[in-house]
C-alpha cells in the first residue's frame, strides 16, 4: 500500500494550494491544473467529491488534491452520474464498448459482472499487494477478480442486509426461519405489525429475499450467466424460499401490506411510530434509527444476521460500489487504483461510516468500533453478491412479480415460479 | 418560382426542429422495433423477432387488460372530475364566492407536481401501515381500514385515483375555458323556457361543450396511455402485475431486460394507438374549423 | 329575404281565453353590488293582453325591470305579481313567461324545430303535441322551410322570427321583448315591428317590450312607460306622452325631431326669453322663470316672428323637416309642407303657436300647467 504520507512535501503543498486556490484546482468538472497536458476522465456519483454536505465535500477535495500532487502533469475530468443506476451503468457499458467511455469509473457492485464479462476492464494487479487482496471478504474477492486472478476493479465499500428487532419483545436474535416466524407472532400478539420486509415492485424486494435462496446454496445463473434458478435443485430451493415468505404472510407474522413496501424508509417510519416488531433492512439503517428514534427507544433495537433455513445455513445480500479502469494508459490506471484505495476504500469509508470490504480495515479506524460493526463484519463472511449477469435485472423484475402475486394470493408459488422462469428465459433469448 | 422557394426557406427551421425533435426519434423507435438491439449492444440484425417475442409474451393480455382498465377508468373519472370542478369554479366565479382562486391554484398545483412525486404522495396517503393517513382517517370515523395497495383490485383503483387527482387540472382548464365560452344568455333563455338546472346541464352545457369534451377525451386518453411515472412510484406495477400498464411494461422491458428491440415493438403499438387518436382529434378540429 | 307576412291560413293557435295575465309591480327595487340602484322603486299595473313598451336611454333600468319580471334577476325589494300572485320567489322556469332576447339567444346546437319545441318539451308537453304546435307556429311565422336548419345558417330576420316562434308557441302568460329589433337593419326593423304588432293583434298576450327607440315605443305601445335613472318618469298612451309630457326629460326623449327648449320669464302679459324677445303669454296661471318647449309642429313660417336663417332641409316626401338658426332659440326644427323654393341660407320669420307650447319648471324640469 502506498501511503500518501510517503510524499509529505507534496501533500503539504497540495493542502496549501487547496486552501489558497481550491476553485482553481477543483471545479465542477475537473481536479488538477486546467493546463495539465495529460487528461483522464473519472465518472463518479454525487455523494463524495460533489456532495451537498460541505464537510464531506471538503474532506474529499483535500484527499483528491493530496493524491493529484503526485501527478502534476495530470488532471482529472470528472463526470457525474445520476441516481438512475441501472440506466446510467447500462449506458456507460455501451459507451465503453464504443470507445467513448471514461478512463475510470464507479461501477455498482451488482453491475460489475456485466463489465467483467464484457472484457472492458483494465487489470489493476500492479497496484495492489497479494495481502490486500487476500484480506478482502470472500464474496468481494470473487467479485473483483477474474479466473486468472487479475484484479479488474476495487470494491471499496459494501452494504448488507440484516434483521432488525425490538429486543423488548424479541430478546434473542432468531437464527432460523421458524424462529423468525415465532418471534414475529409474539410481536403481533403485543400489538405490533410482526416482521416487515420489501415485497413490492422494486429491486429491494428481490435483493432482501434472495438470501433465503442463497442460504440453501441456490444459484440464479450458471457460469455463463444463463438463468438456472428453476432447474433441478434450484427449483426446490426457490419454492422453499417462496413458501417461507408466504408462510409469514399467511400466518400473520408479516402484514399483507408488505406487497406495497417499495422503500426502506417505511421501516424507519414504522420503528419510529412504535408499530414495527422486526424488519429486514440494510446496515445503513442502524445509523438512521439512531438519528430518528428517541434514545430510550433506540436502545431496544438490535440487529443480527438474517436467519436461515437452519442456524448454520446463512446468507446475506451485499451491495456497494466498485471502481474500475477502462483506460489503456498505465498512469491513468494507476491513478484510478490509488483513488479507489487511498481515497475511497480506506479513509473515505472511515469518514462516511461506510462498510469496508476487508476485515482488517474494521480495526484500523475508530469509526468501526461500535458493536454493530462486529455484527456486520461477522455477517459479511456469509455475504453473497448479486450475479453480475446481464439477465439479473430481469430476474429481479420477475421475482418481484412472483412475490407480489404469491403474497397477495393471486398465484400459487409453483405457477408464479414457472411464469417467472419462462419470462426470464424469453428475455435471455433476446439479450 | 422564387416566391415559392422563399416560403420553403421560412419553413426550413421549423421542419428541422420538428424533424429533429419528433420524427427522428419516432423513426428510430420503428427501426429499433425491427432490430435485435439491446441496451448493452448495438444492432446486429433486423427481423420480426422483437415483435414475435413482445407480442407473444404470456403477460401481454394481462398488461393490455390493465392498460385498458386504467385508461378507461382514468379517462371517465378525469372528465367527470374536470367537468365538476370547472362547473363549480364557473358557478363560484359568477356568485363572486371567496376562495375560487385558491381552489383553482390547488387544482393546478396538483397538475405541476411531477408524476413520481404524485405517486409518492399517494403512496404515503394510502399507506396501509397502522399510521397510514387515509386509513387512520377511516379508523377515526369508525370505518375499517382499506387494503388500498396490497389488494390487487384496489391497487388499480388507487392508481386511478392518484392519476385522476393529478390529471383533473388539465380537464378542468379545458372545460373551464369551454364553459366560459358558452353564451350566458343561452342559460337565461333555457331558464325562461322552463328548463330545470339538470335540463340546462343536459341540453345546454353538454351539447355546447361537446367539442371540448371530445377533444379532451382524446388528449386525456393519450396522456393516460403514456402515464407510467405515477404508477412506478405508487406501486411499481404491483402487487405482482396488478397495476402494470403498457407504458410501464415497455419501460421495464427496456431497462430491466435491456430489450430495446422488443420494447420498441411494443412502443410502436402505443404509438399507433396514440396516432389514431390524434388523427381523430385532428378530424374533430377540422370539422370545428369549417363550422 | 322574403319577409311578407301573410294572414294565417289556420285559426288562431290558441283558442282559450283570456290569453295573458295581469302584471303588477309594487315598489320594485333592484340594487347591484355597486352604484345607485338600477331599479329604484317602480309601480306598474298592466291589464291582461295589454302591450306596454318600456322606453328610456341606456342605463335607465328598463332591461333590469324586464329581467326582474322574467325571473332572471332577483328583486332587492318590492313585489312582482303575475295574475294576482306574487312570483318573487319563483325561478324563471316557474313563471310561465316567454322572452325574446336582443341577440335572439337561439340554441346553436339545435335545429329551428328543436329550438321552438324546447320550451314545450321542458314543460312536459308530449312529443306529438309539441310537434303539432311547432308546425303551427312555424306556419304562422313562415318558418316551415327552415325547420331543419341550424341557427348558424339563418339570416338575422329569420333568427328573429325563430326567437318569436319559440316564445309564442308556448302560449305564455307574459310575453317579454328585450330590444328585439336592435340588431336588424332599418328596413327589416320596420317590417318586424309590424309583424310583432300583428302577432299581438292575432294572439293577444300581455306583452312588455323594452326599447331605447322612441319611434318603436310610439308606434307599438298601448301604453308607454318612460323610464329614467331607475324610476318611471311617465306612464301613458303614446299620444298622452307626446302631447302632455310630464317633464322636460320625457318631452326631450319622445318625439323626433326633438323639442326645442328656451329659458324665459313669464309675466301677466308676456313670456320674455333670455335675449329679450317677448312672446305672447300662454294660458297659464304660472308666473316667473319657465322653460319653454316647442315641438317642430308648433312653429310655422310667417311674415313676423323670430328672425331665422335656414340651415338645412330634410325632405321626407309628404313633409319636410327644416333646421333653422335663430338668435332667440338657437337651432330649431320646424315641420313644413314641401316648399321647393326654400334653399339653405334663406331667411324668414318663425311664428310660435303658443297654444301648443309646453312649459316646464327650470329647476325641477316638471311640467307647468
Amino acid at each position: 500500500m502506498r501511503h500518501t504520507l510517503a510524499y509529505p512535501l507534496s501533500a503539504a503543498l497540495a493542502l496549501t494550494a487547496s486552501a489558497a486556490l481550491p476553485q482553481d484546482l477543483i471545479t465542477r468538472d475537473r481536479v488538477g491544473p486546467a493546463d495539465a497536458p495529460n487528461v483522464m476522465t473519472f465518472r463518479l456519483t454525487a455523494f463524495d467529491l460533489y456532495s451537498s454536505d460541505d464537510a464531506t465535500r471538503e474532506f474529499f477535495e483535500q484527499k483528491f488534491l493530496a493524491l493529484m500532487a503526485d501527478y502534476p502533469d495530470w488532471r482529472i475530468e470528472t463526470q457525474l452520474q445520476t441516481d438512475n443506476i441501472g440506466q446510467e451503468q447500462a449506458r456507460m457499458l455501451e459507451q465503453v464498448r464504443a470507445g467513448r467511455g471514461p478512463d475510470c469509473a464507479m461501477i455498482d457492485s451488482s453491475q460489475l459482472g456485466l463489465f467483467k464479462s464484457a472484457g472492458v476492464l483494465s487489470p489493476m494487479n500492479a497496484h495492489f499487494t497479494q495481502a490486500q487482496i487476500d484480506d478482502l471478504f470472500p464474496f468481494v474477492r470473487d467479485g473483483v477478480t477474474d479466473a486468472e486472478g487479475n484484479v479488474l476493479a476495487w470494491w471499496w465499500f459494501t452494504s448488507l442486509q440484516v434483521l432488525y428487532r425490538d429486543t423488548s419483545l424479541v430478546p434473542d436474535a432468531p437464527a432460523t426461519w421458524d424462529d423468525l416466524q415465532a418471534a414475529a407472532l409474539t410481536t403481533v400478539a403485543a400489538g405490533r405489525e410482526g416482521v416487515l420486509f420489501n415485497g413490492g415492485r422494486w429491486e429491494g424486494t428481490a435483493f432482501d429475499w434472495l438470501p433465503t435462496f442463497w442460504a440453501q446454496g441456490g444459484e440464479l445463473v450458471d457460469a455463463e450467466g444463463r438463468p438456472v434458478f428453476n432447474e433441478g435443485d434450484n427449483r426446490d430451493k426457490m419454492l422453499a424460499a417462496i413458501n417461507y415468505y408466504k408462510g409469514l404472510v399467511d400466518s400473520g407474522a408479516a402484514p399483507s401490506r408488505v406487497t406495497t413496501i417499495i422503500n426502506y424508509d417505511e421501516f424507519n417510519a414504522a420503528a419510529a411510530a412504535g408499530t414495527a416488531g422486526m424488519f429486514i433492512g440494510g446496515n445503513w439503517q442502524f445509523a438512521q434509527l439512531r438519528g430518528t428514534l428517541p434514545a430510550d427507544q433506540f436502545a431496544n433495537w438490535e440487529l443480527s444476521e438474517l436467519p436461515g433455513p437452519t442456524a448454520d445455513q446463512r446468507a446475506t445480500g451485499t451491495g456497494g460500489w466498485t471502481i474500475g479502469a477502462f483506460s489503456d494508459d498505465p498512469t491513468a490506471v494507476e491513478i484510478c487504483a490509488r483513488m479507489a484505495y487511498e481515497i475511497y476504500a480506506t479513509e473515505g469509508n472511515a469518514f462516511q461510516g461506510l462498510l469496508p470490504t476487508s476485515a482488517s480495515l474494521y480495526d484500523a479506524y475508530d469509526t468501526f468500533d461500535g458493536p454493530e460493526y462486529d455484527a456486520f463484519a461477522e455477517a459479511l463472511v456469509n455475504g453473497v453478491a448479486r450475479p453480475g449477469a446481464a439477465i439479473y435485472p430481469e430476474i429481479s423484475n420477475q421475482l418481484q412479480i412472483l412475490l407480489g402475486d404469491v403474497l397477495s394470493g393471486a398465484a400459487t408459488p409453483e405457477d408464479a415460479l414457472d411464469a417467472a422462469a419462462a419470462a426470464v428465459d424469453a428475455a435471455y433469448e433476446r439479450l | 418560382m422564387t416566391g415559392d422557394r422563399r416560403i420553403w426557406l421560412w419553413f426550413t427551421p421549423v421542419l428541422l426542429v420538428l424533424g429533429g425533435v419528433f420524427l427522428i426519434p419516432v423513426a428510430d423507435v420503428i427501426r429499433f422495433s425491427f432490430s435485435d438491439a439491446t441496451l448493452l449492444r448495438p444492432v446486429t440484425g433486423y427481423g420480426l423477432d422483437g415483435y414475435a417475442s413482445a407480442y407473444g409474451d404470456d403477460s401481454l393480455p394481462v398488461i393490455l387488460r390493465n392498460t385498458g382498465l386504467f385508461t378507461l377508468l382514468s379517462v371517465v373519472s378525469l372528465q367527470a372530475m374536470g367537468l365538476a370542478i370547472a362547473l363549480l369554479l364557473v358557478r363560484g366565479d359568477r356568485r363572486g364566492l371567496w376562495g375560487m382562486g385558491l381552489l383553482r391554484t390547488i387544482v393546478l398545483a396538483a397538475w405541476v407536481i411531477p408524476g413520481i412525486a404524485n405517486g409518492l404522495i399517494w403512496q404515503m396517503l394510502l399507506s396501509e401501515a397502522p399510521f397510514g393517513a387515509v386509513n387512520s382517517l377511516l379508523r377515526l370515523i369508525g370505518l375499517a381500514p382499506v387494503a388500498w395497495l396490497s389488494d390487487p383490485g384496489n391497487a388499480m383503483l388507487s392508481a386511478v385515483i392518484a392519476n385522476v387527482w393529478q390529471g383533473s387540472a388539465f380537464s378542468m382548464i379545458v372545460f373551464y375555458a369551454a364553459r366560459r365560452a358558452v353564451d350566458p344568455v343561452l342559460y337565461e333563455a333555457a331558464a325562461v323556457d322552463g328548463a330545470s338546472p339538470t335540463a340546462q346541464f343536459l341540453f345546454i352545457t353538454i351539447p355546447q361543450m361537446r367539442g371540448a369534451i371530445l377533444v379532451n377525451t382524446i388528449l386525456v386518453t393519450i396522456q393516460t396511455l403514456n402515464t407510467f411515472d405515477t404508477i412506478l412510484a405508487l406501486t411499481g406495477g404491483g402487487p405482482g402485475r396488478a397495476t402494470e400498464v403498457l407504458s410501464l411494461n415497455i419501460f421495464n422491458r427496456v431497462f430491466y431486460s435491456y430489450d430495446l428491440g422488443g420494447g420498441s415493438a411494443l412502443a410502436v403499438l402505443l404509438l399507433a394507438i396514440s396516432m389514431m387518436l390524434t388523427l381523430v382529434y385532428l378530424a374533430v378540429l377540422m370539422r370545428k374549423g369549417t363550422r | 329575404m322574403n319577409v311578407t307576412i301573410q294572414a294565417p291560413q289556420t285559426a288562431p293557435m290558441h283558442d282559450k281565453t283570456p290569453q295573458g295575465a295581469t302584471l303588477r309591480l309594487r315598489d320594485l327595487v333592484k340594487r347591484f353590488a355597486s352604484g345607485p340602484p338600477a331599479v329604484a322603486g317602480i309601480n306598474l299595473d298592466m291589464a291582461a293582453d295589454e302591450f306596454v313598451v318600456l322606453v328610456g336611454p341606456s342605463g335607465c333600468g328598463k332591461s333590469t325591470t324586464l329581467r326582474l319580471i322574467a325571473g332572471l334577476e332577483t328583486a332587492t325589494s318590492g313585489d312582482i305579481e303575475i295574475a294576482g300572485k306574487r312570483v318573487n320567489d319563483q325561478g324563471a322556469a316557474q313563471r310561465d313567461v316567454a322572452m325574446v332576447f336582443q341577440n335572439y339567444a337561439l340554441y346553436p346546437h339545435m335545429t329551428v324545430a328543436q329550438n321552438i319545441a324546447f320550451g314545450l318539451r321542458r314543460r312536459g308537453v308530449s312529443r306529438a303535441e309539441a310537434k303539432a304546435a311547432v308546425a303551427e307556429a312555424a306556419r304562422a311565422l313562415e318558418l316551415t322551410d327552415l325547420m331543419h336548419r341550424m341557427p348558424g345558417d339563418l339570416s338575422g330576420g329569420q333568427k328573429q322570427r325563430v326567437a318569436m316562434g319559440r316564445a309564442i308557441v308556448r302560449n305564455p302568460r307574459l310575453f317579454l321583448f328585450d330590444e328585439p329589433l336592435s340588431n336588424l337593419d332599418a328596413r327589416l326593423r320596420l317590417t318586424m315591428r309590424t309583424e310583432i304588432k300583428r302577432m299581438h293583434a292575432r294572439v293577444p298576450t300581455t306583452t312588455i317590450y323594452v326599447t331605447h327607440d322612441q319611434t318603436e315605443a310610439m308606434t307599438m305601445a298601448d301604453r308607454v312607460v318612460v323610464m329614467n335613472a331607475g324610476r318611471i318618469e311617465q306612464i301613458g298612451t303614446p299620444m298622452e306622452i307626446y302631447n302632455t309630457p310630464v317633464s322636460r326629460f320625457v318631452a326631450e326623449f319622445i318625439g323626433a325631431p326633438a323639442m326645442t327648449f328656451a329659458d324665459g320669464v313669464l309675466t301677466d302679459t308676456a313670456l320674455t326669453l333670455g335675449n329679450g324677445l317677448r312672446l305672447p303669454a300662454p294660458a297659464t296661471p304660472h308666473r316667473g322663470p319657465v322653460t319653454l318647449g316647442l315641438r317642430p309642429e308648433a312653429l310655422r313660417l310667417a311674415s313676423t316672428g323670430l328672425p331665422a336663417r335656414l340651415e338645412l332641409l330634410e325632405p321626407l316626401g309628404a313633409e319636410t323637416l327644416a333646421l333653422w338658426q335663430t338668435d332667440a332659440l338657437g337651432p330649431v326644427w320646424v315641420r313644413l309642407n314641401p316648399r321647393p323654393d326654400l334653399r339653405p341660407g334663406a331667411t324668414g320669420c318663425l311664428q310660435p303657436d303658443m297654444t301648443r307650447a309646453h312649459l316646464f319648471d327650470p329647476q325641477t324640469g316638471q311640467r307647468l300647467t
